[in-house]
């Protein structure tokens, strides 16, 4: 806009005027997609979070470990069951919480052979390598007596749910523990397996 | 304003006034607008989008059971079959825990033979398993009743049909089992992996 101008006598003065008034206050602000991380039962970034599986208490983890050998293998009281011939893979898992959860531990020894003519218990041990978080303890087990003409072969089964803390790396093994005797275990999938299934606490 | 240009007063014209302040802020921050990800519908009221969803809930159970009834004593031989049977066809990949019990086995001779009970998925799951077995020696005067219980969990292909059957193997004698639906259980249950 070209201004106006007047003449003082010397020179041209611009005409101006006061500003008008401020105008109107904006709208009240509205809704809108939320944005930055997610929390509670939710994980990620919105305004497209995910479920949070340990806050929504679902199934974390599952961990397997089965026999690899068609095939008898010897063992004696104290001894780790193995999955392979040579005897160096331990019948175990491993799992190494980032919350505390609990462990739901399931183990198979399908056939358990007494190989001697005398009566003697064993048993079916699962061991956690360190103390459950909440009660001091860390073997489960499962006994059987047998004798080789009369509980030739048996089976054990043994399952524990461990109350785990986080940041610890826990192990669980199958052991074997008996009062005396030859005794052996069979090492085919069918017949020998370890599982791990993780829940949130 | 106006100013007399020698013949008229003229009328000089204002400038704009300045812009008006940022209006407030919502005392009402409910989110608004279209949900996505694990969610599904409209902020603020979005829901489950299930088909998205990356939680390992448990996500189908099959059951089956023994007969109802007083319960029947059953011989089963060498290759014979309980009555128990699940099926399931996933849509995605999933776990599958199966448990089975056979919870009264009985051995009618005087003579020690082994029985297995197995559990047998057909067809095998991804990583090639597909059988769980659980042996027992029984004689009549010594074992007369015993039980298997089997536990196992298979890894699941989608879109694939499985079936578990319990099934009875042993070298020889004479064996029944109890037909009653409290001896008789198998149950599946799945959880996405």
């Amino acid at each position: 806009m070209t201004r106006m101008k007047v003449w003082d006598g010397t020179q041209w003065q611009a005409v101006t005027n006061l500003a008008g008034p401020q105008g109107a206050q904006g709208p009240i602000g509205v809704g809108a997609p939320p944005s930055g991380a997610a929390g509670g039962g939710l994980s990620g970034v919105y305004p497209d979070p995910q479920t949070s599986r340990p806050a929504c208490g679902g199934l974390m983890d599952v961990q397997r470990r089965w026999g690899l050998n068609n095939a008898y293998k010897t063992i004696s009281s104290g001894q780790d069951f193995t999955v392979d011939a040579a005897g160096t893979q331990k019948l175990q898992i491993a799992y190494t919480p980032a919350i505390p959860v609990w462990w739901e531990v399931n183990c198979a020894v399908g056939l358990i052979q007494k190989l001697d003519a005398a009566y003697h218990y064993s048993y079916l041990q699962l061991v956690l390598s360190q103390n459950d978080s909440e009660i001091a303890f860390q073997t489960r087990g499962a006994i059987l007596t047998q004798h080789s003409t009369v509980q030739t072969y048996q089976c054990r089964s043994a399952a524990q749910w461990w109350k785990l803390n986080s940041g610890v790396a826990y192990t669980c093994t199958a052991n074997f523990n008996a009062s005396g005797g030859s005794w052996q275990f069979h090492q085919l999938a069918a017949l020998l397996w370890i599982d791990g299934r993780v829940w949130a606490q | 304003m106006k100013i007399w240009n020698g013949s008229a007063f003229v009328t000089v014209p204002s400038a704009r006034g300045p812009q008006g302040p940022q209006g407030v802020v919502a005392t009402d921050l409910t989110p608004s607008g279209p949900a996505g990800g694990a969610l599904d519908g409209y902020y603020p009221n979005p829901v489950v989008n299930r088909r998205h969803i990356n939680v390992a809930t448990l996500i189908a159970v099959q059951r089956d059971f023994g007969a109802k009834g007083a319960g029947t004593w059953r011989a089963i031989a060498n290759g014979g079959s309980f009555p128990l049977s699940i099926n399931y066809t996933p849509d995605r990949s999933c776990w599958w825990a199966v448990d089975c019990i056979i919870g009264a086995i009985a051995k009618d001779d005087a003579a020690y033979h082994y029985g297995y009970v197995y559990i047998q998925m057909i067809p095998p799951d991804v990583d090639g398993i597909d059988v769980g077995q659980a042996i027992y020696t029984q004689h009549n005067a010594v074992q007369t009743h015993s039980f298997r219980a089997i536990r196992r969990i298979f890894s699941l292909a989608p879109n694939t049909g499985y079936t578990v059957t319990a099934k009875f193997s042993t070298p020889g004698g004479s064996w029944q089992y109890f037909d009653h639906f409290q001896h008789l259980s198998m149950t599946g249950k799945a959880w996405p992996t």
